[in-house]
Formats: C-alpha cells, sequence, structure tokens
C-alpha cells in the first residue's frame, strides 16, 4: 500500500516537473556545449525513427537541474572505490619518437594527399565540443574593467565598450581537450600521444610559411608543452604511456629551419614548475606560465622585456576549467579551484575583434571575468578564442606590428606583446578564414608569431594551419 | 524508447499507468495497453510497425486456420506454413546479409550485400508468436479470435523488445480478463526499481569499466594488460547478466503492475553448480522454448544415442545463432554443446558426487570463457584477448592505468558481484525468519524495504540524467 502510494506520488511528481517547460535548461555551464533541442518535424526523420530518438534525448538532455542532479551523481561516484588517482578517457600510446635529427627533412609531407585520421589517435575536437552561448554570464562584470584603463579618453572608450558589451558577451571557445586525462593531488592533466605524422606535417608546413614570407616577416615559432612533460615526474609519465614533450618539441624544432625563430621555452618552464605556471582544473597554462614564454620570446627577439612588476594584476578566483568537466565533474578537482591572475599590459587594455559571424566587437585586453561561471574564467583574455582580433598601442608609434598566430594558448600570452608594437593582429588559425600571407603582406607586419600547445603537432591542425597560406 | 530512459520512466510509463486506472473495463484497459505499445514499438522506427502487425497477421492467421481445419493433414500444412512465413521473415531481416557476406567472401557473387537492419525486438516477438502457432497446433490453447488482441500479446512493449519470451498459454486468460491486487502492485512497483537500478547503476558502471579495459580496435586491445583483460573481462560477465536480467526484472514488475504475470527468466545463474543447471537459470524462456519447440519434437533422448546427440548439437547451433547472425554466437553455442555433452556423458555424475563449490567453480570458468567469445564478432579479437590474458601481448601483468582504474572503481566492482548472488534476498529472508520466530510482526523489514525503494529510485534517476551511455545489450538479438 505504501509502496504504491509513494510510487504513484513520486511518478506524478516527476511527470510534472519534467513537463515545466520554463525549468529545462538551454546550455550547460560545465560542459560549455548547447544542450539538446527539441526536434523539427520532418517526414523522413519520423519514418525512420530518427525524429522519436530526438524527442527521447531532448527530454533527457534537458532535465530540470539537470546539472545539480549530474553532480549529485558524480558525488555517488565518488564512493566506487579509491579516487586519489584517477583517468578518464580512453588510454592510447604515442607513436617513437625519433632522435633530433639534422635538419628540416619533412618538406615532403606537406603535399601528401589527405588520407584517414590516424588510427589510435584522438580527434582534436569533439569531446567538449564547445558551443557559442555556452559561456554567458559575462555582461555585467564589465563595469569595473572600465576603470582598468588609465586617462580619460579611455575611460569614455570604455564606456562605449560597455555598451556594445551588453548587446552580445558571447564569448567564443574552441574545445581543445581531448584524449586522455589524469588527475592526481587535485591536479588534472591531459596525457600527451606524439603523433609521428602530424609532427612532420606541422614542420614542414611552418617551413612553408617562413619560405613564403621570407624577406617580408620574420618568423617565430612557440610550441607550449603541456602540463604533464613540465610537472609531472617522468617515471610516471612512462608508466602512464604520455609520450615526453621536451624529447618531441626537440625533434619537432630539429625539422625547422633556421630561417624560423624558434622559441623554446621548455626548460624555463620546466625550471619554473614549482611556481603556478598551470593551472589545477584547466589544460591551460597560466598567465605567469606565459609570461616565462614571454621572456624567452624576447630573448629570441632581442629586446629588453618588462619585469612582472610593471603591470597591473588583476586575479579572479573560483575558476574550474576544462578538466572538471572532462572527467564528469571530479570532485578530486571541484575541491581544488583555480585562481586566474591577469597581467594588463600598460600601453593600453582596449582591443576589437572580429566575432564568427563577422560582426566587429570592443573589448578589453584583459576583461573583467568575475562575474563568469567558474568554467570560463580562462576567457578574461583577450575575449577568448575569435578569429581575428588586433590591438593599437597609442603609446607606440615606430610603425611595429606582429601577427599571433594561436590556439588559446596564445590568449594568455598576446597581453605581454601589447607594449612591444604598435599594433598586434591575433588569429586563432582554427577560425581565421583569409590568407595569412596575403594579409602579412598587405599590412607589412614584421613579426608573424605561431603560439600553441604541443596538441598543434598532429594532423589535423596542421592541415587547418596549411590552409592559412591557400 | 529503452526502459532505462528519462523519457520512458517519467513521461511514458506515468501516462500509460494513469490512463490504465482510468479505463472502466477489461476491454478498454487492453485498448490502452495496445495503443500504449504501437507507440512504444513505433518509437524506433514507424516502419517497423509495419513489419510487426505483418507478422502477427501470419500467425493469426494460420493458427485460425489450424483452429478451424479437422484433418490433421490441414492442420499440419498450416502450422507449417506459419512457422516458415515467420522464421523467413526472421531470416530475412536477421541472417540474410549474415549469408550473403558468406557466400560473396567464397563465392564472390553478389557484388553488393544489401545490408538490412535488425528490426527491433523481431527475434523476441518472432519467438512469441512461433510458440504460439504450435501451441494451438498442439491443442494446448485456443486460437485468438480477434487480431488486435494477439498484436497486443505479441506487442505489449513490457516483453516485445527484449524477453522474457512469454508464452501465450500462460497469458492468454489473464489477457481476457483480470483483477488487480494492491499487493500485486506494491510487488510490481519493487520488482520495478531493483531492475531499474541493477541496469541504470550496477549494468551501465560494469560497462563502463568494460569498455575503458577491452576497447574495440584490436590495435589498443593489444596494449592492454593481462590484469585489465581478466578485469575488464570480469566485468563484462557481470554487466551482460545485469543488464538482461535488469530488463526482464522490469518487465515482469510492469506486468505485475496491471496484473498480468510473466514467467521468470533468470535465477541466479552464475551461482549454478553445472553447465546444464546454468542454462536452467540462464534466460529460462530461451532454454525452455529450444526444450519445448525443438529439441523434444525432434525425439529429445527417447531415441538413439546418436540422433540425441544430433538433436543437442541442432539446438545449441541455434542458440548460438539466436544471439546473433555472427559466426562468434555460433561458436559461443556450440561451445556449451561440448560442455554440456561431456556432462551428459561422465562429467555430470562426478559433479553431483564432489562438494558443489567445486562445480561452481567449473561453470564459472566455462561461463567467463565463453563471454569472450560472445564479447567480439570479430574473430581477430577474440584471439587478442586470448593471447593477451596469458601475457601473449607482451604488455606485462598490469600497468599504472589499469591499477588507477581498478581501484577508481574497487568498491564498485566488489558489490556488482554480490549482486549477481542471492546474498541480499537471503539476508531479507532471515530477517523475516528472526521477526516470525520471535512472534514479532517484521515492520522494520517492511519499512526498510520501502525506504531502499525510495533510494534506488533516486539513484536511478540520477545516473539516468544525462547518462548518455545507455546500450541495451540484448536489442541487437
Amino acid at each position: 500500500m505504501i509502496t504504491v502510494c509513494l510510487f504513484s506520488t513520486g511518478l506524478l511528481f516527476l511527470f510534472i516537473l519534467g513537463l515545466v517547460m520554463p525549468l529545462r535548461p538551454h546550455v550547460s555551464d560545465v560542459e560549455k556545449r548547447e544542450l539538446e533541442k527539441f526536434p523539427e518535424f520532418q517526414w523522413e526523420s519520423f519514418f525512420s525513427g530518427e525524429y522519436f530518438n530526438q524527442i527521447t534525448l531532448w527530454y533527457a538532455d534537458t532535465f530540470p537541474f539537470r546539472e545539480r542532479l549530474l553532480s549529485a551523481n558524480s558525488k555517488v561516484k565518488e564512493l566506487y572505490g579509491i579516487k586519489s588517482q584517477q583517468i578518464y578517457g580512453a588510454v592510447f600510446a604515442g607513436d617513437e619518437i625519433p632522435e633530433a635529427g639534422p635538419g628540416p627533412a619533412a618538406a615532403i609531407a606537406a603535399t601528401e594527399e589527405e588520407s584517414e585520421e590516424t588510427i589510435g589517435h584522438p580527434p582534436t575536437e569533439s569531446l567538449l565540443a564547445e558551443s557559442t552561448e555556452a559561456e554567458k554570464g559575462g555582461g555585467e562584470g564589465s563595469q569595473e574593467a572600465a576603470a582598468v584603463g588609465g586617462d580619460v579618453e579611455e575611460a569614455v572608450e570604455a564606456a562605449q565598450i560597455e555598451e556594445e558589451q551588453l548587446a552580445d558577451a558571447t564569448i567564443h571557445t574552441e574545445p581543445e581537450v581531448a584524449g586522455t586525462v589524469y588527475i592526481a593531488e587535485g591536479k588534472g592533466f591531459e596525457l600527451y600521444y606524439f603523433n609521428r605524422e602530424g609532427s612532420d606535417l606541422y614542420a614542414s608546413v611552418i617551413n612553408k610559411m617562413a619560405q613564403k614570407l621570407q624577406g617580408t616577416a620574420t618568423v617565430y615559432d612557440l610550441i607550449v608543452p603541456t602540463a604533464v612533460s613540465v610537472c609531472l615526474d617522468e617515471k610516471i609519465q612512462e608508466s602512464l604511456r604520455s609520450s615526453p614533450q621536451n624529447k618531441v618539441l626537440d625533434y619537432v624544432y630539429s625539422q625547422i629551419g633556421d630561417n624560423v625563430k624558434k622559441v623554446s621555452v621548455f626548460d624555463t618552464l620546466k625550471k619554473h614548475n614549482a611556481e603556478y605556471i598551470y593551472y589545477n582544473t584547466d589544460h591551460h597554462w597560466t598567465a605567469l606560465g606565459a609570461y616565462y614564454g614571454y621572456l624567452e620570446f624576447a630573448k629570441a627577439k632581442g629586446i629588453q622585456p618588462h619585469g612582472l612588476d610593471y603591470y597591473e594584476t588583476l586575479e579572479f578566483d573560483q575558476f574550474i576549467g576544462s578538466f572538471y568537466s572532462f572527467s564528469n565533474q571530479a570532485e578530486a578537482l571541484k575541491n581544488n579551484p583555480d585562481t586566474v591572475t591577469a597581467y594588463v599590459p600598460r600601453g593600453t587594455n582596449l582591443m576589437r575583434y572580429i566575432q564568427k559571424d563577422g560582426q566587429e566587437i570592443k573589448w578589453n585586453i584583459v576583461n573583467d571575468v568575475s562575474s563568469y561561471a567558474p568554467g570560463t574564467k580562462y576567457s578574461c583574455f583577450i575575449g577568448g578564442d575569435n578569429p581575428f582580433s588586433w590591438i593599437n598601442n597609442p603609446e607606440v608609434s615606430d610603425g611595429s606590428s606582429c601577427v599571433v598566430v594561436k590556439d588559446s594558448f596564445g590568449n594568455a600570452f598576446v597581453p605581454f606583446l601589447v607594449d612591444h608594437y604598435q599594433t598586434v593582429y591575433v588569429v586563432d588559425y582554427r577560425s581565421y578564414q583569409d590568407n595569412l600571407v596575403d594579409f602579412v603582406k598587405e599590412n607589412q607586419v614584421q613579426d608573424v608569431i605561431f603560439v600553441h600547445n604541443t596538441d598543434v603537432l598532429n594532423k589535423k591542425p596542421s592541415q587547418i594551419i596549411q590552409g592559412l597560406m591557400e | 524508447m529503452v526502459f532505462s530512459s528519462l523519457f520512458f520512466l517519467l513521461f511514458f510509463l506515468p501516462l500509460n499507468l494513469f490512463f490504465y486506472c482510468l479505463m472502466p473495463g477489461t476491454k478498454a484497459k487492453n485498448i490502452e495497453m495496445l495503443l500504449f505499445s504501437l507507440i512504444f514499438y513505433a518509437w524506433g522506427g514507424p516502419k517497423y510497425l509495419l513489419l510487426l502487425m505483418g507478422m502477427v497477421w501470419i500467425a493469426w492467421y494460420c493458427a485460425l486456420k489450424i483452429g478451424r481445419n479437422k484433418s490433421r493433414k490441414r492442420k499440419r500444412r498450416w502450422l507449417v506454413a506459419g512457422c516458415v512465413g515467420l522464421v523467413g521473415v526472421l531470416g530475412v531481416f536477421k541472417y540474410l546479409t549474415f549469408f550473403l557476406d558468406n557466400i560473396q567472401a567464397v563465392f564472390h557473387v553478389p557484388p553488393v550485400v544489401p545490408q538490412l537492419v535488425l528490426p527491433i525486438g523481431i527475434s523476441f516477438y518472432t519467438f512469441q508468436l512461433l510458440s504460439y502457432v504450435a501451441d494451438v497446433y498442439r491443442g494446448e490453447v485456443e486460437a485468438q479470435r480477434k487480431y488486435w488482441m494477439l498484436l497486443l500479446y505479441a506487442g505489449l512493449f513490457h516483453q516485445c523488445i527484449a524477453g522474457p519470451i512469454v508464452r501465450y498459454e500462460y497469458v492468454a486468460n489473464e489477457l481476457e480478463g483480470r483483477t488487480v491486487r494492491l499487493p500485486m502492485v506494491g510487488r510490481g512497483v519493487r520488482r520495478f526499481f531493483v531492475g531499474l537500478a541493477k541496469k541504470a547503476v550496477l549494468a551501465n558502471g560494469c560497462a563502463t569499466v568494460a569498455d575503458a579495459l577491452l576497447p574495440l580496435a584490436a590495435n589498443e586491445l593489444a596494449g592492454v594488460p593481462a590484469v585489465g583483460l581478466w578485469a575488464g573481462m570480469l566485468m563484462y560477465m557481470l554487466q551482460i547478466y545485469l543488464d538482461f536480467s535488469a530488463y526482464s526484472d522490469m518487465a515482469i514488475g510492469m506486468g505485475l503492475m496491471v496484473g498480468l504475470h510473466y514467467e521468470e527468466n533468470f535465477n541466479y545463474p552464475y551461482m549454478a553448480v553445472s553447465v546444464k543447471d546454468f542454462w536452467r537459470r540462464w534466460h529460462i524462456t530461451l532454454s525452455t522454448f529450444f526444450r519445448d519447440y525443438v529439441y523434444i519434437p525432434l525425439g529429445g533422448s527417447r531415441c538413439g544415442r546418436l540422433k540425441n546427440v544430433r538433436n543437442l548439437f541442432l539446438v545449441w547451433l541455434l542458440t548460438g545463432f539466436w544471439h546473433g547472425a555472427s559466426w562468434n554466437y555460433v561458436l559461443w553455442g556450440l561451445y556449451f554443446f561440448v560442455f554440456l555433452l561431456t556432462e551428459r556423458v561422465f562429467l555430470g555424475k562426478v559433479l553431483e558426487k564432489i562438494p558443489r563449490f567445486f562445480g561452481r567453480i567449473y561453470v564459472l570458468a566455462v561461463v567467463y570463457f565463453g563471454w569472450i567469445l560472445f564479447r567480439s564478432e570479430n574473430m581477430a579479437n577474440i584471439a587478442v584477448i586470448l593471447k593477451g590474458m596469458f601475457g601473449g601481448n607482451g604488455n606485462g601483468v598490469m600497468d599504472i592505468q589499469t591499477e588507477i582504474l581498478l581501484k577508481n572503481n574497487l568498491f564498485f566492482m566488489i558489490f556488482a558481484v554480490l549482486a549477481c548472488t542471492p546474498l541480499f534476498k537471503a539476508g531479507k529472508e532471515l530477517l523475516l525468519r528472526w521477526h516470525s520466530n520471535h512472534g514479532r510482526l517484521a515492520y522494520p523489514v517492511y519499512a526498510g524495504q520501502v525506504a531502499l525503494m525510495v533510494f534506488l529510485w533516486l539513484l536511478s534517476v540520477l545516473a539516468l540524467v544525462g547518462n548518455s551511455y545507455n546500450p541495451f545489450l540484448y536489442f541487437q538479438f
């Protein structure tokens, strides 16, 4: 009797809850994706059953309080076993890393026909397919950011920015984490698997780029190792079958010609690995990590870098990044949130960028993200990932300019360049549609700086960079 | 639609039960159930609904003819017509691609093999209809005159797509008229929740571990160390039982809610003491189907020795083949044939004499290795697993990833193993007995039962929300 009553009321309650449309979420902050939409009716999908299938998916995917239920579920799963170390995602093994050879030899690979994806390697996209609206929640937070600038003129412009920010606070971040994540002591590490074919292709693409820009601009190549090789003991790396990225970088740089200035940052990062140079819960390097990268860049370019005390510092706490969502909300990470520290360039904090839909937006180089969702705070740097951005520094008037070709690791890096150039252009190679070589020539850019993490040493990213020349 | 989807659980089922209660008489209730069943079935692709209706029509028409004809010869003719029709359709949809693939591999014709999609539940409802036609022929049941009632029997969403294979004779009377009593509904509800939690929490959890340890690509599989493969196969063994028996639990539970009794399909198979015993406890409705409609009509064991072996062989060939149109399933069926034959010849007598413990170990070992055959339709993968289990792939015994994975799921795995034993049931009975021995009413036990149900309910909903990993293993059969 009691059973039946409880069952009926419980069922009725949940049935009604499932029908309350306004309670249904549309986006997931943690997973950074748009949830399923109710399908549009089509005869074709109706007969194949696909239409019904999508309704079922939609019903579950947008169930009221989904996020809270998910997090409760992951708490239950904490009881499944001993969770001091955890692994998420499939386990692979990388290719063998050849010894650093003499000089570039990989130019052949660039001309190869496109073949199928290499077996055994995780696709670069997919798992964290992020969507555009996922990172809403900005907007209001921009007042303080307006004060970051300096003089009156800037304040006026900053006020305009605020206006426009209210119109659209969407931030684009490309998916990057994929593959396998290892969690220990409250920190996540994305395991790295060397891909020979992708690495050779990458080297040849960079060589080709330098060749095309010979006499026009200097090409710098800064490949950022990810935390797993910098912060984890080598033996653990080996037992996890994660490829050592120092050897990978040695090899790749050895395949790139001397007309490219290779900015090797591994050793300096390794030296500083006791410092906060990578986030615990996110795959990116911190602004401090990027600062060490900047020091190496300054050395390669032969300029005098600024000290950290040169910059105004902003801090945003409670950042819980990509590893958290990838691990389906591991408690270990939730309990170890990050603080995002950002260094504001002196010359200006203003920038403009073009969105994917072509709209031009005024924004702050370092933006106040204190009111953003916990998963999105890395986007305080240059407005996240946008196809094209540019920064004019009123303090410099020597006509100097550079293009940063980057993935999201470049975002934390760009602010340090601002004080050294009159114009800094930023191209996200994954979404930029135009010909980069033409752009550099037309705008008489002097420096082309590639900044991306070692995931670029795969076939698909390299092919996309190759596409920038066509 | 699967039972363990939120849409079914929180939308379809409440609506179904709500309207069911509203309907005045048995006939109205039956019509309601039929409509919901048709919608349920159409959910997986409306075109297959026509197939289901067509097959029911074949069975309905042939059975009517059998019933109306007086002469044995004519009855027989209609029986053959019905069986050929039903098995023929099943054969086309389930086995044609497989046969043509094999013919093509040997003779290089036909140039293109058509790839047919297996309609959901066809293996289950075809067998239900076959048993119906055969039973009418044997005179065990009257032919059903109303087509829609037979459609209700075969298409009832409780058991249409993943069993149990309910025989018409068992439910015929209840379909015509039934009374629902509250304790029965309560029992049904509890049974349903046990099944749901078994599927949503345990089976899916086991699947996650098994899939992580037994990747599909052969090159990745070859990289898994020995302990990983052993543990992965163990989790697969648990998964397949928990998953399938959970489905039967839910079907039986939902049947009880509306006053229908279905046959039990599992009886703690991993506690069996011989392989023969295992098959009396595993997918019972399938083994009894083959026993009653294939083995015994062929003469069973009451004929010459050679014929008996032939009959056994045929039954196990078919059992294997029923599970899927692929050689590994055939092999899996024949694998059991070998052990059953051995037991019949001498091993069975030995097992009876030695302590049951050894019998259990023996069965578990046989079944465990059997699941390796079952796991992969790709024969090369089976070889990789077997080789790797004994260190043949050169990855050592253990690596850190496997270690972490196993540690991460240690308590869960122990619990899943216990869930396959009658431990919990025995515990409950012990408590009940203790109370009755002391002359008390077992209120704490009943209260605990209710609390447990609420707990399972919450746990299952949690596990189902956003749980994209939700395939029902037995759907492909």
